[in-house]
């Protein structure tokens, strides 16, 4: 895919959800802040990043908010020029390119959305693969750069920047600043250039997004034969037809734990999620777990769904679909696993093989 | 003086099939007319009164209006669009998103700064000059205006003062609808639905005055509601600036009559007409949600949309489906009793294993369950908990939602609650919650409030 145009963002932002794995945000939100932003400037050029010059800044780029809270107030137009210019004057250079920082319907719709505001190109490539919870879970920390300095703006001008500190705390740090702004915010982190970017070989994140959204509208809902473009697609597999029995969410420490309740015609799934569904198990066996993906779809309609929104006696398909090799390493799985998200399963791979390498006690 | 219950008329109109019934206090048709599809609501109206359906002791008239559309109203009004929040939320602008054709019904759009933060702290002053400059460019030029706050569920009072100020500017002949008059989640939802509310405004005005005025002649006692599409009463005056409440009336109200009709509280409900059935689900008054936004001519609307499944009948498996979505409609926990009403029940083929419920007067269902229609409110938005803890905002979502009915016209006394559905914020650990919760039960009886009074 060489550039978005009008008319290939509804299938990037359907595409996107498949890679939310429940979470990650509405696509028509997304989807219509885009649409805004190529309506105004144009369509936006994606590049690779071996394009680019090794030593070019690229700009990270991550909306950072609670999808609920950016449904009623949605990012400014001055965000996206005031975090290039924090980023460009800490870096005393300019950047070559955006980059986004994970796929997901609000995360794909926004880089593309200020690539196309800044005039810059986006780099058809992100550092998740999927969406993760925290800008910390990346395949770029994975191979060790670090994470700092983190930027953030708001709406009203307001600027927070954490240049240096571990992880754990910088997380904290930003959820702690995020009720002053208003729970919306664009945010950047990870000095990182375009060579850093090749070195990293992730490759046709939009394009994926693009190619599997389309797949989405190829589906025919009504029957598990109907849903064979978009799992050839995404690789995935159909686990299970169910009816939503009873949804449970509740918060003791930072994130919300919830569980999903299913009805299937013979037995009973349950799924587990935080921000995204985190692992499916059906009558006491886990069948997948994170960091793989964990779909539903609606099954009158055939579109992916944001858990949170379910509704009791809704009827779905559980898909479960395979993400990048790396996230399976013994060091992949001790950042993303189950285990880091506080449960105590080893990890199950969307096929219900299990991982071939241990995660290791934590 | 009151009159005895026994002889309170209700009037209930199915103005899409052209069915009107009159009902007394204890349940029972009195009378009923059955038009030809296509007649307008006002003449069903006038017909089921010509038969006698004692005018003077009807006290309510509530009606199925046909959903009103873009497309199909040539009496669409142009609209100024005006959005409070800037700097907030200006990368997403009004109708970003519609197509160019859609677009072209606005007038004036305009972003102006105010708008309040998720917990109802002013996040910038109301631009009180640029909401005067914006009514002024609108003067002479639009026939509504829709205007839409960033978090005005939660705060109401830019919404509000930016209404003022252009009624102030406009006079009173051109219509204001606010967004946080319509309870959903999203700033661009309730836009969306404020912005198709103006555009159908002069339409909405047309068909209620049409039916206000057939009401007046025979009736003139009479208060005139109309049907949601949740199948629960809207009042009329609220009517003109709501078209999209009512759109999907025709099968709301039919879920509920149908029930009624056959004498149980929840049902799945058939309607089988010549060329399709539709099933749906009524639970004690209130209709499963589907999950699912609702669109309008391709506009995501902050309209929820019921859990309906409609299967055509030259579909070569129209029994399998059928079958398949009566075993997912009777999915719950308790098993739900079948009625088949509409206009063609009969010629259905046998549902083995499933012994329906076939009242009489099934074409009748929706009428009579416009007649017996019920008021609701319903709340569905974000409360940040803060150090009150989750149990103040529960309580507070209960009271906006028992408030909301009781403007809609419920009877204090009878209410009944859904419970109160709760979602966390996710990917930002804040005290703060998704909460919903409906509130439904019959209206009040004008004649109990005039009895108590001295």
């Amino acid at each position: 895919m060489e550039r978005v145009t009008e008319s290939a963002i509804g299938d990037i932002v359907r595409g996107a959800v498949h890679f939310g794995s429940g979470g990650g945000g509405d696509p028509h939100l997304g989807g219509q802040l885009l649409t805004a932003a190529v309506r105004q400037y144009g369509p936006v050029p994606l590049v690779r990043a071996e394009a680019l010059a090794p030593d070019a800044l690229v700009l990270p780029v991550v909306s950072a908010g609670a999808p609920y809270a950016l449904l009623e107030k949605a990012h400014s137009v001055h965000e996206a020029e005031a975090l290039r210019a924090a980023v460009e004057a800490r870096a005393g250079r300019e950047c070559a390119a955006v980059l986004p920082v994970q796929l997901g319907s609000a995360n794909v719709a926004v880089p593309l959305a200020v690539a196309a505001r800044l005039g810059l190109p986006c780099l058809d490539a992100d550092l998740m693969r999927r969406t993760l919870p925290s800008i910390d879970m990346t395949l770029l920390r994975l191979l060790g750069h670090p994470v700092p300095p983190v930027t953030l703006v708001g709406c009203t001008g307001a600027q927070v920047e954490f240049s240096s500190g571990d992880s754990a705390v910088l997380s904290e740090l930003l959820r702690a600043v995020m009720p002053g702004l208003g729970l919306v915010a664009l945010a950047s982190a990870y000095g990182v250039t375009a060579g850093d970017c090749a070195r990293l070989g992730v490759d046709g994140s939009i394009s994926d997004c693009a190619r599997i959204g389309a797949a989405l509208a190829a589906v025919t809902p009504g029957s598990d034969e109907g849903y064979a473009p978009f799992l050839h697609a995404c690789g995935g597999r159909m686990v299970c037809t169910a009816t939503v029995a009873e949804l449970v969410q509740h918060s003791t420490d930072g994130w919300p734990r919830g569980v999903v309740s299913l009805n299937t015609s013979e037995d009973f799934v349950r799924i587990d999620f935080q921000n995204e569904n985190l692992i499916v198990s059906r009558s006491g066996t886990v069948l997948a777990t994170v960091p793989d993906l964990i779909s539903l779809a609606d099954a009158d309609t055939g579109i992916l769904l944001q858990t949170t929104d379910l509704a009791l006696g809704q009827d779905v398909h559980v898909i479960t679909s395979p993400v990048d090799e790396r996230w399976h390493t013994p060091a992949g799985l001790d950042l993303v696993g189950p285990r880091a998200f506080g449960y105590a399963v080893d990890p199950v791979r969307f096929d219900g093989t299990a991982t071939l390498v241990s995660a290791g006690p934590r | 003086m009151t009159r005895p219950a026994e002889t309170r008329l209700r009037v209930g109109v199915d103005g899409v099939r052209a069915r009107a019934v009159a009902v007394d206090g204890e349940g029972r048709l009195v009378a009923v007319h059955r038009g030809r599809r296509g007649d307008s609501p006002a003449r069903v109206l006038d017909a089921l009164f010509r038969r006698g359906a004692g005018t003077a002791s009807t006290d309510r008239v509530v009606a199925i209006l046909p959903d009103l559309t873009l497309a199909g109203s040539a009496r669409r009004a142009r609209v100024g669009v005006l959005r409070i929040g800037a700097p907030a939320a200006t990368a997403v602008p009004p109708l970003a998103g519609w197509t160019t054709e859609r677009a072209s019904l606005a007038g004036p759009v305009a972003m102006v700064g105010g708008g309040h933060e998720y917990d109802g702290r002013v996040a910038a002053p109301l631009d009180v000059p640029a909401v005067a400059a914006f009514a002024r460019t609108c003067a002479g030029k639009v026939d509504a205006i829709a205007l839409t706050g960033v978090n005005a569920l939660e705060n109401p009072e830019h919404e509000q003062l930016a209404a003022a100020v252009i009624a102030e500017e406009l006079g009173p002949d051109v219509p204001v609808v606010r967004g946080a008059e319509t309870e959903a989640l999203g700033l661009l939802e309730r836009e969306n639905t404020a912005v198709l509310d103006a555009a159908l405004a002069r339409a909405a005005r047309a068909h209620i005055d049409e039916l206000s005025a057939s009401v007046r002649g025979h009736a003139p006692g009479a208060a005139l509601y109309l049907v949601r599409g949740d199948g629960t009463v809207l009042p009329a005056l609220d009517g003109y600036r709501h078209a999209t409440a009512w759109r999907g009336a025709a099968l709301g109200g039919l879920l509920h009559g149908a029930a009624r009709l056959a004498g149980v509280p929840s049902a799945i409900v058939v309607e089988v007409t010549a060329d399709r059935a539709v099933v749906g689900t009524t639970i004690d008054g209130l209709l499963p949600d589907s999950g699912l936004p609702r669109e309008i001519d391709g506009v995501r609307t902050g309209l929820r949309a019921p859990r309906l499944t409609v299967i055509q009948r030259r579909d070569a498996a129209f029994t399998g489906r059928l079958h398949a979505a009566l075993a997912r409609a009777g999915g719950g926990p308790d098993e739900l009793p079948v009625v088949l009403v509409g206009e063609a029940p009969d010629d259905l083929p046998a549902l083995p294993g499933i012994a329906p419920i076939r009242p009489e007067d099934g074409d009748l269902a929706a009428a009579f369950g416009a007649a017996a229609a019920e008021a609701a409110g319903s709340v569905d938005r974000i409360f940040w908990q803060g150090t009150g803890g989750g149990q103040d905002s529960v309580t507070r979502a209960r009271m906006l939602a028992l408030d909301a009915a009781l403007r809609a016209g419920a009877d204090p006394r009878k209410l009944r609650e859904t419970p109160v559905r709760e979602a966390l914020m996710t990917y930002v650990p804040v005290p703060a919650a998704r909460l919903q919760v409906t509130a439904v039960g019959p209206l009040l009886e004008l004649a109990d409030v005039a009895a108590v009074e001295p």
